[in-house]
């Protein structure tokens, strides 16, 4: 039971950092990135592939995943300019399964290693030294450095001059452009950054899970994410927290439902989906700015302040 | 004489058939608040959005502070100094009165990631500053209690006076307000006229565009005056206001005004 609560809280960790990078990409400003599995997956190739191919250690696998998933962050971001918003969703889409078909078809570091095969063996930190047990609880304590370093930093930049230039481009360029702000260079700025915090998730994904294959990283992955923050609240980085929290146990949750209700676990399998779907329509119906709606910046009491010096 | 300060040559713009600015020439001239007017439709606020880089000219140039910046795109024109307001609001509803404010300023360090980790001190000054001039403005605008109202909440003249403050914290070498004062109540605007007053004693170059005729006559120095996409008259404000065709064109197509 410990074991598999330390289990549950380590992937709640890991979903919860790519809900917090999409929620920076969405929303804080407005970019409707459907592609998001992509920047997990080349986080978690990445690293994989510098560790396992390239023989690097974790620490520089970790440095590559992130930096390979923000370059592709920037990449995907410069058609934003000439497209239009609900084209340019599209486009994410299709690139990010590019981006996993490239990897399915594509195999690098020896004939069973990539492609459809994935990757195994992928090097799991102090593993060796503490067990199997002692990982666990290790990684979990990681993760969740890593999950605060992540919320810290999108809730910093969302507090800094920088944050208030992507909410107003999230409503519109006009405004902002004729007061000289650089609307496609923040898109890739941000999009940049939260394709990096995701390629994190990606890397600490691969290290705990010691196997990787292209089958994890399809569009429903992206889905998932999207339910998390439209869950928790668009624009809330604690609502972020709290969607992935809620969504990954109902995603787990055949796990203790199995011996409870009567259903077989295939069936279980597939209505836990089903589950999340309803639960995202009634968000949107009912409570549209998520459980955590976004918080406004309050000024009024700068004002004495101001006048009286 | 030195060369003025915006200068448009012959400036054509076309909208398939329409031809919404048909060989425009227009100089606006440093020291002084010049206006634009004429009657609905004749191309004022396309020669806006021609200046400021939001529509490309069919033909002609732009020439700002002494460089051509027809090409350019508008968030560069606005970094050379040259700010416009809409004649619509475009502001971003979700924020507030306060934050669409301290968004204005030009050259912030904290819209930079690296610049913010490095340099937290350089924000903090800045913000200050920003937050000192937006009160100001906004007791101005009388919009000082409504500073944490999101800006999808303030009524049609007050989202006008929102652009127009956000426009003032910028302070750039000229500013292009369109229709500042439609839709405010006659007491504000006198406001507004006296804050513009002020600030161009202080030497702020504008160019207006306005339809209150009492407004242009107090606050203009100059008048160029566009009719179906063509200049036909331009000079000292009380000159060009007497001449017969201009009234003809503006009476012909608008009344009551
Ligand atoms: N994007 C566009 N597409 C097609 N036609 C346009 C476009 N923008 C302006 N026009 C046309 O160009 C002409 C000039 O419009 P413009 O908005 O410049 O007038 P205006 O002088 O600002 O009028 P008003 O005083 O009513 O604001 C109008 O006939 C308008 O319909
Ligand atoms: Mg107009």
């Amino acid at each position: 039971m410990i074991e598999f609560l330390t289990y549950l809280l380590t992937i709640i960790g890991i979903w919860a950092i790519l809900a917090l990078s999409l929620n920076l990409q969405y929303g804080l400003t407005g970019l409707v990135n459907l592609g998001h599995i992509a920047f997990f997956m080349l986080g978690a190739y990445g690293s994989t592939i510098l560790t396992v191919v390239v023989g690097t250690n974790v620490v520089v696998g970790l440095i590559g995943g992130v930096l390979l998933a923000a370059a592709f962050g920037a990449l995907i971001a410069l058609p934003t300019a000439h497209l239009q918003q609900d084209y340019w969703a599209i486009s994410t889409l299709a690139a990010a399964e590019i981006v996993r078909l490239f990897f399915k078809n594509t195999t690098i570091g020896g004939t069973y290693q990539g492609g459809p095969h994935g990757y195994s063996d992928i090097p799991q930190p102090l593993l060796d030294t503490l067990g199997n047990q002692g990982f666990g609880i290790f990684y979990l304590v990681l993760v969740a450095g890593f999950v605060a370093l992540s919320w810290g930093l999108v809730q910093w930049l969302t507090g800094m001059p920088f944050g208030r230039a992507l909410k107003a481009i999230r409503e519109g360029d006009e405004v902002p452009r004729a007061l000289g702000k650089d609307a496609r260079w923040l898109r890739i700025r941000a999009m940049a950054l939260g394709g990096g915090v995701a390629g994190l998730a990606g890397v600490l994904y691969a290290h705990f899970n010691a196997f990787v294959d292209p089958t994890y990283f399809k569009p429903l992955e992206t889905f998932i994410v999207w339910s998390m923050v439209i869950l928790g609240g668009a624009g809330n980085h604690l609502g972020a927290l709290v969607g992935s929290l809620i969504i990954q146990a109902i995603y787990n949750s055949t796990r203790f439902l199995a011996g409870a209700v009567p259903i077989d676990a295939d069936t279980l399998g597939s209505l836990r989906m089903v589950a999340i779907g309803v639960l995202i329509i009634l968000v949107i119906m009912f409570l549209p700015n998520g459980l955590v709606p976004e918080r406004v910046r309050r000024y009024a009491h700068t004002r004495r302040r101001q006048g009286s010096d | 004489m030195a060369e003025p300060l915006l200068q448009t040559d012959n400036v054509r713009k076309s909208f398939g058939g329409l031809t919404a600015l048909d060989g425009v020439s227009l100089e606006v001239r440093a020291g002084g608040v010049a206006g634009l007017i004429g009657p609905n439709g004749s191309g004022k606020t396309t020669l806006f959005n021609v200046i400021s880089g939001f529509a490309a000219p069919d033909v002609g140039e732009v020439r700002f502070d002494g460089a051509r910046i027809d090409g350019l795109s508008p968030d560069r024109i606005a970094r050379r100094g040259l700010v416009r307001t809409f004649q619509a609001s475009l502001n971003p509803q979700a924020m507030t009165v306060m934050e669409n404010l301290l968004l204005a300023p030009q050259q912030q360090v904290g819209e930079g990631v690296l610049a913010a980790l490095f340099r937290p001190g350089a924000i903090r000054r800045q913000e200050d500053q920003a937050l000192e001039r937006a009160w100001e403005i906004l007791a101005q605008i009388k919009l000082d209690h409504q500073a944490d109202t999101p800006a999808g909440s303030l009524s049609g003249g007050q989202k006008k006076l929102l652009m127009m403050g956000q426009a003032l914290m910028v302070r750039p070498k000229l500013l292009l307000l369109d229709e500042p004062v439609a839709g405010v109540n006659p007491r504000l605007i006198d406001g507004i006229v006296g804050v513009i007053r002020a600030l161009q004693s202080q030497g702020q170059n504008f160019l207006i565009v306005e339809h209150n005729m009492q407004v242009v006559r107090r606050l203009c120095d100059s008048v160029t005056v566009l009719d179906a996409g063509q200049i036909i008259a331009s000079g000292a404000t009380d000159e060009v206001l007497q001449r017969d065709d201009v009234l003809r064109a503006y009476l012909a197509r608008q009344s009551g005004r």
